[in-house]
């Protein structure tokens, strides 16, 4: 009992000392609670976003597809390969304990075509009732429009998986400058000599014959929103259609019939222009929009030949869908225009999705879709999130490591503060403890008292941390952790969970404990003798 | 000078002590030492490796005039295959014969067609030519799996070994190369599978592309006989790039003014901007673990001034200023951090050519991706060091600035008293 009472007094009498300890420990607690939060959060999170917008739970899939999903990496023939889901199946499904939704998918993929024929990126196109996708695929964001159809209207719409950085323009679409001009000396004079015969109210004589000069007088005619009118009709005597729709997209803006901005009137003459001249300037790419009408492109799912016609379905974008950002080339339609167009059969699907009320009860409900299948005598394979999900997995357990090896750098510095405070204290109080020793206190009693007051220390540091990393946790909880790209919108947010607090504490307490044996063992070494002499 | 002396007997008289930083800042930068060379090693996989083979680094390369314009200015693909090296054969003949270059040779733009074989077809395939004979950054970087490398005839193609399984496909078959050239014209064409092959530092999960000979990627791409989209120009080591590159500006200028001659950087900004990226984040990481380090460096620093408090007493009562006793100390934290530094790092070179001997390979994707190939590389490099010495420099520096300041604060009264004995 006397020990626990000179613990403490010398605790008191070493508070400076303790409390400069304490704050270093709590700091080194709260980056630790902090990197473990983050580091659950963004493993349990990755994988919840992958299950809830691209694999589901679940996915009964085609024998060789299941090899495909497990390795994603290797390459697969093209053509569907296809289940049969009649309705015994879809009601087993159904009805089996713990299934939440079920989706039969047709998954194929292609490229969508402006109407011009320029390839305006590639997707995974998954054709899925939408009252289907709403419940299987809960995460999915659908950041703009809306995809009512209009009855009346051929194109299907789709959901376009999100814009990806590489895929905007990167060019200004309503300037002109000199990387815009694809010509350069005697060309180049050429093509001022053409602008200046077609426009010789923007490109005057007297203007000068200088590249910057005409650049300026460029720019000037890109503001005018009669320009169009001034056209010459040589330049229209022969069908291009690209000058006539850029004539007339020009001309909707210059008649007022749209509410046009400055901006979008100089766009639509440098298409008018690049149109013109269409050897002398660049032309400007289509930005990606909703509502145009464009198509979208697949293999046939059957007839593999080695050239064969791809199946080209009118398309309009009705809402930009994301599912996993960075990765994400999924995007989305309703399954029965797609069928059509793929002229699959009413039972032919790729996949059936399958989302559960609980993560827990995968094992067990896989197991019993296996064995419904094996009575059936079907051997299409059963895959969970894990195996559907191979290819997302190694960037979650790669942030996993890391987080966790800086963790284990902020248990490393902790224990070496403590080691030091303590080896600090075994020469500061080397004539304490002498004296503690004359007056029969053992020195293995001592490095006791040592060891109880790292006990106290971590502890009471462990309560800051513990406070203060709950506090940073719970700010990223409610507010995001900004620039984490693999998330929507690059936002991570953070869930606090007591067993961090308590992680925290069982590495750095025994850490701390076992490190300080080192300095301690100084005090079991120490002879009475030598200290009362040097305590003299 | 005295300061130098006294701090190098200090060293030597506090041995133990001595030797404990020591031996922490040793291991601190052999393991950082390792990190960074893991990290120069994966991207040195990674240019010389697969990237090598679709870029192989160069010092010069000549392209269409307008093409870098036209690449910034966001055209469209389609477009920008068409700018391409005319006569090229011609051109590099002449190339050839400017003083320093050591070697001019066609590079291709992959292109992305199917292959059709045994009733399946496949997507999404990069078709690479060479020029059999002027290949030799092809042939230095692979190593024939089976069968031979490309004979030369147009049909003939060397496919990546992945493909033998992934593909079904077997040596002598006759494959067709289906979908559409660089200018969306329909393509099927008979080939001949002549052999496979690996790279030496091999990423599979990425790269699966085929190389066939220029007539045979002619035909696929969609290209004219004598036009590539790029001449690359190797330098002698001797030549300097800069005196080259104004001979080459000059020659094009009176030969042929539909190319231009650029430096491999200009033309590659966003590659070397990838990995430029990954190298700031890999230092992000160091100073990171560097900072920590600081952390105990001085924690334990000032626990041995505080155990040195008698001889510090002693130095103020012999007339050592506080001055003197401040550069003293951070002499000697400076010496003992050099020279661990330098012992760590000379260990992590040891550690390297031993692991390098080794020669580590894995068919792990995973390990793969990290290792940017399917082998493990340690890499030296002088940058690598010096930024290393620089880091355990500030430490040096920090520990000084915040440690001894405290720590001298010694009273030589009570320091005399405390040696009385």
């Amino acid at each position: 009992m006397y020990l626990h009472k000179l613990m403490f007094r010398s605790l008191l009498r070493h508070q400076e000392r303790g409390r400069r300890l304490s704050v270093l420990i709590a700091l080194c607690i709260a980056a630790i609670v902090f990197l473990l939060a983050m580091m659950d959060s963004f493993f349990d999170r990755y994988v919840k976003l992958f299950i809830d917008t691209t694999t589901a739970h679940l996915a009964i899939v085609h024998p060789d597809a299941a090899e495909l999903k497990r390795k994603p990496w290797k390459r697969g023939a093209e053509g569907l390969l296809l289940i049969e889901v009649d309705g015994d199946l879809s009601s087993f499904l159904r009805a089996t304990e713990g299934v939440e939704a079920v989706a039969p998918i047709v998954r194929t993929s292609g490229e969508f075509l402006v109407l011009n024929g320029d390839q305006q990126g590639s997707t995974t196109l998954v054709g899925i009732d939408p009252g289907d996708r709403e419940r299987v695929f809960p995460g999915l964001r659908i950041s703009q429009g809306s995809e009512r159809r209009d009855l009346d209207e051929r194109d299907v719409p789709v959901l376009r998986r999100s814009v990806q950085f590489w895929e905007t323009i990167k060019v200004a679409t309503d300037s002109i400058t000199e990387g815009d001009l694809r010509v350069r000396d005697r060309e180049l004079v050429h093509f001022m000599e053409q602008a200046r015969a077609a426009f010789p109210r923007h490109f005057s004589r007297d203007a000068g014959g200088d590249k910057p000069a005409f650049l300026q007088s460029l720019a000037a005619a890109l503001a005018d929103p009669l320009l169009y009118q001034e056209i010459p009709d040589r330049y229209r005597q022969k069908y291009d259609w690209r000058l006539e729709e850029a004539i007339a997209a020009v001309r909707a803006l210059g008649d007022g019939k749209e509410q046009a901005e400055a901006s979008q009137v100089r766009y639509a003459n440098k298409q008018l222009l690049s149109a013109l001249f269409p050897d002398a300037i660049s032309p400007v790419s289509e930005a990606i929009r909703l509502g145009v009408p464009m198509t979208f492109q697949t293999s046939s799912p059957r007839e593999i030949k080695a050239l064969s016609l791809p199946v080209v379905i009118p398309i309009t974008f009705t809402s930009f869908a994301e599912a996993m950002p960075l990765y994400g080339f999924e995007s989305f339609m309703d399954i029965r225009p797609l069928k059509t167009y793929l002229e699959l059969g009413e039972r032919e699907f790729t996949e059936v999705a399958i989302r559960l009320d609980d993560k827990g009860s995968i094992d067990s409900v896989k197991a019993r879709i296996e064995n419904h299948l094996a009575t059936r005598g079907l051997d299409y394979q059963v895959l969970d999130y894990q195996e559907m999900g191979a290819g997302y997995l190694p960037t979650a357990l790669g942030v996993k490591v890391g987080l966790a090896v800086l963790a284990g750098l902020f248990v490393i510095a902790a224990i070496i503060f403590v080691t030091n405070m303590i080896l600090l204290a075994v020469i500061k109080r080397r004539r304490e403890i002498g004296t503690a020793l004359a007056l029969g206190m053992s020195p293995r009693e001592y490095a006791l008292l040592f060891l109880g007051e790292i006990f106290v220390i971590v502890t009471v540091a462990w309560v800051g941390g513990a406070i203060l990393g709950s506090i940073a946790v719970a700010a990223f909880a409610a507010f995001g952790m900004p620039g984490v790209v693999f998330f929507h919108d690059g936002l991570l947010y953070l869930d606090w969970n007591a067993r961090h607090l308590l992680l925290a504490y069982l590495f750095v307490l025994p850490g701390a404990l076992l490190a300080a044996l080192i300095p301690v063992s100084r005090v079991l070494k120490l002879k009475p003798v030598e200290v009362l002499r040097e305590t003299q | 000078m005295l300061s130098l002396k006294l701090a190098f007997r200090n060293i030597f008289a506090n041995r133990q002590r001595s030797l404990v930083i020591y031996i922490a800042m040793t291991l601190v930068s052999m393991v950082l030492f390792l990190f960074l060379s893991f990290s120069d090693g994966e991207i040195e996989n990674f240019t010389q490796g697969i990237e090598g083979l679709r870029t192989p680094p160069a010092d010069l390369v000549v392209s269409h005039w307008d093409y870098l314009r036209a690449r910034e200015a966001g055209e469209k693909g389609e477009l920008i295959n068409k700018m391409t090296v005319s006569n090229f054969r011609a051109l590099a003949e002449k190339i050839a014969k400017v003083k320093g270059v050591e070697a001019v040779y066609p590079v291709t733009v992959p292109v992305n067609a199917g292959i059709y074989v045994r009733g399946k077809k496949y997507k999404d395939i990069q078709y690479l030519g060479v020029e059999v004979g002027n290949d030799r950054y092809v042939r230095d970087r692979i190593r024939i799996t089976e069968g031979d490398y490309l004979s030369g005839k147009p049909n003939g193609l060397l496919l990546h070994a992945s493909m033998k399984e992934d593909l079904g496909v077997a040596l002598g078959d006759t494959v067709i190369v289906t979908g559409s050239t660089l200018f969306g014209q329909a393509l099927a064409e008979h080939f001949l599978v002549e052999g496979f092959y690996r790279s030496k530092i091999d990423l599979p999960s990425v790269f699966k592309a085929i190389y066939t000979p220029l007539s045979g990627y002619d035909l696929i791409s969609g290209y004219y006989e004598d036009e590539v989209p790029f001449l690359q120009i190797n330098l002698a080591k001797s030549a300097s790039v800069e005196p080259a590159l104004n001979e080459l500006r000059a020659l094009l200028g009176t030969v042929d003014r539909g190319v231009a001659v650029h430096r491999f950087g200009d033309l590659h900004q966003q590659s070397m901007a990838v990995y430029g990226a990954i190298r700031q984040i890999i230092l992000s990481i160091t100073l990171l673990i560097v900072f920590v380090v600081m952390f105990g460096v001085m924690n334990v620093v000032s626990t041995n001034l505080v155990d040195r408090g008698r001889e510090i007493g002693t130095y103020y009562c012999l007339g050592a200023s506080r001055g003197f006793l401040k550069r003293m100390y951070a002499i000697e934290i400076l010496l003992v951090n050099l020279l661990a530094s330098c012992t760590g790092i000379a260990i992590g070179m040891l550690v390297v050519w031993i692991l390098n001997g080794i020669g580590f390979e894995t068919q792990d994707v995973g390990l793969q991706m990290v290792f940017g190939g399917d082998r493990l590389r340690l890499v030296v490099s002088v940058s690598s060091i010096a930024w290393l010495t620089g880091v355990l420099l500030a430490v040096t520096a920090a520990t000084a600035l915040f440690s001894l300041g405290g720590a001298l604060k010694v009273s030589p009264v009570a320091a005399l008293r405390e040696t009385r004995d």
